[in-house]
């Protein structure tokens, strides 16, 4: 650029700018103030809709804490998770809330609408590795009970490498139980001890291993006899 | 110059400059450039940080609490700062990804909801109501500002709503039931005879040979523990208690008394006549002689205060101010509040606030405690200081003699103390005094043992002790005398195990020749039993053998077996019977409490491992 050498050029010069670029710094600015005034009610917007989605989730997690033994609590139930989900999709309250659903289905013994909404929430929540991972064993373990083994063991395979390894071993190893595959259910087992380091399932596991193991090597015992 | 500048200040360099300001006060704020403030951050998780203050915070609170666990058994030296840090640290760690966690599913607490947490807690209570002072002292105290127990708390909030969500909605599947059931509702049946520990006690001999023969074998094992035999001063502040004198009680009284708690109070109403600005003071000063003469005629001065008072503030309760110890108000309100007897009116007194007549309701003094009252009190306090003082004195002498002396009975007599000698002690310490940590590591220090005498050491503020060798007994092989006791109780035991062992062998090859547990247990006069479809855990079979019977195979049965147990005594049994659980069988109550405990387990262990997953996918820096 160059300096101007009287006041009167300056102003001649800006306003000259003025004329060719005027519009165009109203519309900027107008574009701006619009911009941060919606940003800013979008944002209060959110913060309102999480806290009415924190009311309507804090209601569902003290009925889903009782027995559901009246009708009426199950339909609110319900109604409550439904809201999350319909009304407050955006926010986690609405994954929480299904999760909560779910496990009052499977104890109300609707486990194939159990199954089928743990498979969209799997589904939805795949960039979230630790909620990830605790869908999938809940996904796994409702599908074997409704006879699925394959697909079940498949996905808990998928998580032996995890930290929720111990948990997903001992979820093979019941279905194995059940089936009576005592060698299997075993070496489970015994993996599942392995895994679990901290002995959060550790008395579990050992009453089980105990039970398979009576069932699995059934001539190794030196001092018995009888046969 | 200035030219230089107004030229200079037009070229495009300094314009790209100055936009360059501008851009970023108006993107980042002037904050960003006042507040950025020091950074003490000892880690960084995903781009939060941890503050060093925080870690600090965290590990005394852990210090605290292991204080309070050992009580009087505490030695802070015991504790290894760096390694509490270490360990608070991984748990802010942990909290931080919890919040994170919480925070990116948008998980909120909002404002009244916190309020009204914070209104229940019962720390924040006097009888049984919030008061906002007791709060912010209670927060003060524990390092905290309003502002940020209230971030705490909302962390604590969002993380209990996930793990309430995620954790509470863990369900069993009726795989797992049946599984559970199929194993923890197994029944076994069962025939046993038990035989006692010492049932070949009284047939036993053991020779001097096998004596002789073991003492030679673990030779190595056979040695005296190290001990020493101390003479030692205890000093303790209690035998320092002097009778305190009367002038310094007195003294002591006086002081305790003109504090702030015994002063006498006056509860004060007045009206308040304020100048209109555009009042003329003739009018002004007939408005406050219209109030005086109000009360003169007997109207209650609460219904003139409503009626003429211009302070809004206190008009409506009949013109009261609360109490005053003398320092609440004005100087000029206070002299008149001084002289007034009560319900007395006082004369138009002028402050910066206008005209006030005042009165006194109500005098109250909190009598202090009476001399007589307060002087066991303040005898323990004084008398215990004074102890405390003259016991550090002593400590430094004691320290002084006890260094250039031969024996402690010199300075034990130059100090009017007794000097006690102990047992012989080993390392795992004596009675009293000598049983305390630093005193065994004292007294078996290179000092103690080599030198002598120790120097003085502090176990409490209150308690000191020094020591002074007598005899030191090394560790030393012992003879087969001192130890053929010891080695014939072993032998014994072996023995005893050894004939069961052989007795189990004989009772189980007569099972298999056909004999039957009753049979047997009548001719050798045994204990017998007959246990049907016990179910683990349950009574029916001795708890020590529970685990071997359900170990054992569940194919062709019977399965015989001879078992000794950890406390020596030995079962013969027989299972006969072994049927799988089955859910339909079970009790009720016990099928739910074996379920309720699978599924607390399984959210433990999920619990534990959705962190582990949080942190395995962390960007987590921590400098040290």
């Amino acid at each position: 650029m160059d300096a101007y050498r009287t006041e009167e050029e300056q102003v001649e010069a800006i306003k000259r700018w003025w004329n060719e670029n005027g519009k165009g710094v109203v519309a900027a600015v107008v574009i701006g103030v619009i911009g941060s005034v919606g940003w800013q009610s979008w944002q209060a917007r959110q913060a309102t809709q999480a806290e009415a989605a924190s009311g309507i989730y804090q209601e569902l997690i003290s009925l889903s804490s009782r027995d559901l033994n009246s009708d009426a609590d199950k339909v609110r139930l319900d109604e409550l998770a439904a809201a999350l989900t319909e009304d407050y999709a955006s926010t986690g309250y609405s994954k929480l809330g299904q999760l909560l659903q779910i496990s009052s289905w499977v104890s109300q013994g609707r486990s194939q609408e159990a199954l089928v909404a743990l498979q969209a929430l799997e589904a939805s929540v795949a960039d979230d590795s630790a909620m990830y991972s605790i869908v999938k064993l809940r996904r796994a373990r409702l599908q074997a009970s409704l006879g699925d083994i394959e697909q079940a063991l498949q996905a808990l395979s998928s998580l032996e490498n995890t930290p929720i390894a111990a948990a997903a071993w001992q979820a093979k190893a019941d279905i194995y139980i059940v089936q009576e595959q005592y060698a299997l259910a075993s070496e489970a087992l015994s993996l599942a001890v392995v895994a679990d380091e901290n002995g959060d399932l550790r008395a579990d596991l050992e009453t089980k291993l105990a039970f398979v193991n009576a069932r699995q090597n059934s001539n190794s015992s030196p001092l018995a006899s009888g046969e | 110059m200035l030219q230089d500048i107004r030229n200079s200040t037009q070229g495009p360099v300094f314009k790209v400059i100055v936009g360059l300001i501008v851009l970023s006060f108006a993107l980042f704020g002037v904050e960003s450039i006042l507040l950025g403030g020091s950074d003490d951050s000892v880690a960084v998780v995903n781009g939060d940080k941890i503050r060093s203050v925080e870690v600090q915070q965290a590990a005394n609170r852990q210090k605290q609490q292991i204080a309070a666990m050992l009580g009087e058994n505490f030695d802070p030296s015991v504790i290894d700062d760096a390694q509490l840090s270490a360990r608070a640290l991984d748990g802010l760690v942990g909290n931080k990804l919890q919040q994170q966690w919480a925070e990116s599913l948008g998980l909120t607490a909002s404002d009244a909801q916190l309020g009204a947490q914070v209104a229940e807690i019962p720390a924040f209570q006097i009888d049984g109501k919030f008061s906002a002072e007791l709060y912010k002292q209670s927060l003060a105290a524990a390092g905290f500002t309003p502002l940020t127990f209230r971030e705490a708390l909302r962390v604590d909030e969002i993380v209990k709503q996930l793990n309430g969500g995620l954790l509470a909605s863990e369900f069993m599947t009726s795989t797992e039931s049946q599984a559970l059931a199929q194993v923890n509702g197994e029944m076994r049946s069962v025939r046993y005879a038990t035989v006692v520990r010492d049932r070949f006690q009284d047939s036993l001999e053991i020779t001097q040979d096998q004596v002789q023969a073991y003492y030679d074998l673990n030779s190595s094992q056979f040695v005296s523990e190290e001990a020493v035999v101390l003479d030692y001063i205890t000093l303790r502040a209690a035998d320092f208690v002097e009778p305190v004198a009367e002038a310094d009680l007195r003294a002591a009284y006086e002081q305790e008394i003109s504090s702030y708690a015994y002063q006498d109070e006056a509860r004060v109403s007045h009206i308040l006549l304020i100048q209109g600005d555009d009042e003329s003071a003739e009018f002004y000063a007939q408005r406050v002689q219209l109030a005086q003469a109000a009360l003169r005629d007997g109207e209650d001065f609460s219904v003139v205060a409503e009626r003429l008072s211009d302070d809004i503030g206190s008009s409506s309760n009949g013109g009261d101010l609360g109490y005053t110890a003398g320092d609440v108000f004005p100087a000029e309100m206070e002299a008149a509040i001084e002289n007034l007897t009560a319900n007395e009116v006082s004369d138009p007194v002028v402050t910066e606030a206008g005209t006030h007549l005042i009165t006194v309701t109500d005098r109250r003094s909190s009598a202090p405690p009476s001399f007589a009252e307060m002087r066991l009190e303040l005898e323990a306090t004084l008398g215990q200081a004074d102890a405390q003082r003259r016991l550090v004195s002593q400590v430094e002498s004691l320290k002084d003699l006890a260094y250039t002396a031969a024996d402690l009975q010199e300075p034990a007599q130059t100090l009017g103390l007794e000097v006690l000698r102990s047992a012989p002690i080993t390392r795992r310490g004596g009675n009293g005094v000598l049983g305390d940590d630093r005193v065994i590591t004292a007294a078996f220090s290179d000092l103690v043992i080599q030198e002598g005498w120790s120097e003085v050491i502090e176990i409490s503020e209150n308690e000191f002790v020094a020591l002074k060798l007598v005899k030191h007994e090394p560790s030393a092989p012992q003879s087969l005398d001192q130890v053929s006791d010891r080695i014939v109780t072993v032998l014994t035991a072996q023995a005893e195990q050894d004939a069961l062992q052989v007795f189990g062998n004989e009772l189980l090859e007569e099972l298999a020749a056909g004999r039957t547990v009753e049979e047997l247990a009548q001719e050798h006069s045994l204990d017998w039993q007959v246990a049907l479809q016990a179910r683990r855990a349950s009574g029916d079979i001795p708890r020590e053998w529970q685990a071997d019977i359900f170990a054992e195979p569940s194919s062709d049965l019977p399965r015989r077996n001879f078992v000794v147990a950890g406390s020596g005594d030995a079962l013969l049994y027989e299972v006969f019977a072994v049927q799988v659980g089955d859910q339909k069988t079970l009790p009720e109550n016990l099928f739910s409490a074996m379920k309720g405990r699978q599924l607390r387990g399984l959210q433990t262990s999920l619990q534990r491992g959705a962190s582990e997953t949080l942190r395995n996918n962390a960007d987590i820096e921590i400098y040290q």
